[in-house]
């Protein structure tokens, strides 16, 4: 096997592990989308809990947003590979490639 | 403080159901105890000189207002049983359902599927180090603010449970002191004293109590200072540029 093969197999599997990593990351968003709390969650005593719902449900969805930004940026590092591999494949060596073109979409 | 270690979700709302139950029972006695005391009173009125009556109809007004404080309480509490419930349960799962998933995703990040892999130099097998590197960092971010979010919500659990064990206190001692006052009140001649003794001990019971509720109340309120806490952790970007997953691909 030629070492052009070796690494395109490697940038392949490697590509793979990123779009296995996006698919485990994902339920987790989904989790957090659903972490909802009411205000009445917050105490059995009869203070305000309005400030504390606030301010969890501002870091939640912080925390939705950003692991959503993760199950996008896993799949697309795994798309990049990919581009990457078939560049390398298409000329059979290890071609100098724009990376400009590679990251993005 | 975090959820402790090895303490299950359910062992945790054990204690704090545990204590719904208690109030349910107690409050229910207490009331039956009040209603049969005034219904011995009542009863022997006839015989008391319209003073003695006054007074002990003040004695009893007083208990029936401290009763009615803690149903007051105890029906809010138990309006909000269940949503705290939930509060609780979130807390762990965040460990469970974020933190622990995502920190296994950590050292997958940068560890190569194909160990081939190395053989990849240049520019671009460096480029994409660098963008793995960034991932990771991401992965770890996340991972410390779920752990974050988990022992916050987790104080605000912990205020809860000691606010309804303290109720529960409260009403299982005030429901002790009706059973011996409707029992001390049997007899004609005894009923003055016992509901003097009642209207004393009931009064400072409630008292106490709901002083101490008020400083369990203080650690919620203050759990609100953390929001500080909060608001930076949201607010911290080096690993997250601009609060967003750091873009690997743009577009």
């Amino acid at each position: 096997m030629s070492e052009v093969t070796v690494i395109t197999s490697a940038v392949r599997d490697e590509a793979k592990k990123w779009r296995d990593l996006s698919g485990k990351m994902a339920p987790v968003k989904s989790t957090v989308d659903g972490m909802t709390l009411s205000t009445s969650a917050f105490f059995i005593g009869d203070l305000n809990a309005v400030p504390h719902a606030q301010a969890y449900e501002g870091f939640r969805s912080f925390m939705a947003t950003v692991l959503g930004g993760g199950v996008t940026e896993f799949e697309q590092v795994g798309d990049a590979l990919d581009k990457i591999a078939d560049a390398y494949d298409d000329r059979d060596q290890i071609v100098s490639l724009d990376l400009n073109k590679i990251y993005s979409v | 403080m975090a959820p402790p270690p090895g303490l299950t979700q359910a062992e945790y709302l054990g204690p704090f159901n545990t204590a719904f139950d208690q109030i349910r029972e107690s409050v229910r006695s207490a009331i039956n105890d009040f209603n049969s005391i005034v219904n011995t009173v009542n009863h022997w009125a006839w015989t008391f000189g319209l003073a003695a009556w006054w007074w002990i109809k003040h004695n009893l007004d007083n208990v029936k207002d401290a009763l009615e404080t803690l149903v007051t309480k105890v029906n809010y509490a138990f309006e909000h049983q269940l949503p705290v419930i939930s509060l609780i349960s979130t807390s762990f799962d965040w460990v469970s359902g974020v933190k622990t998933p995502v920190s296994e995703l950590s050292f997958a990040a940068t560890e190569p599927r194909n160990e081939n892999l190395a053989k990849w130099t240049g520019d671009a097998a460096s480029s994409y180090n660098a963008k793995a590197g960034k991932q990771k960092a991401a992965v770890d971010e996340s991972v410390v603010k779920a752990e974050f979010i988990s022992q916050w919500l987790f104080k605000i659990a912990k205020a809860n449970v000691d606010f309804v064990v303290a109720l529960a206190k409260i009403v299982n001692d005030v429901a002790g002191k009706l059973a011996q006052a409707a029992v001390d009140a049997a007899t004609v001649i005894d009923i003055p004293w016992a509901i003097d003794k009642l209207s004393d001990s009931v009064g400072t019971l409630v008292k106490g109590g709901l002083d101490t509720l008020v400083s369990v109340g203080q650690r919620f309120v203050e759990a609100l200072g953390n929001v500080r806490d909060l608001s930076s952790q949201v607010g911290d970007h080096s690993k997250l540029p601009a609060g967003k997953w750091p873009e690997a691909v743009r577009g």
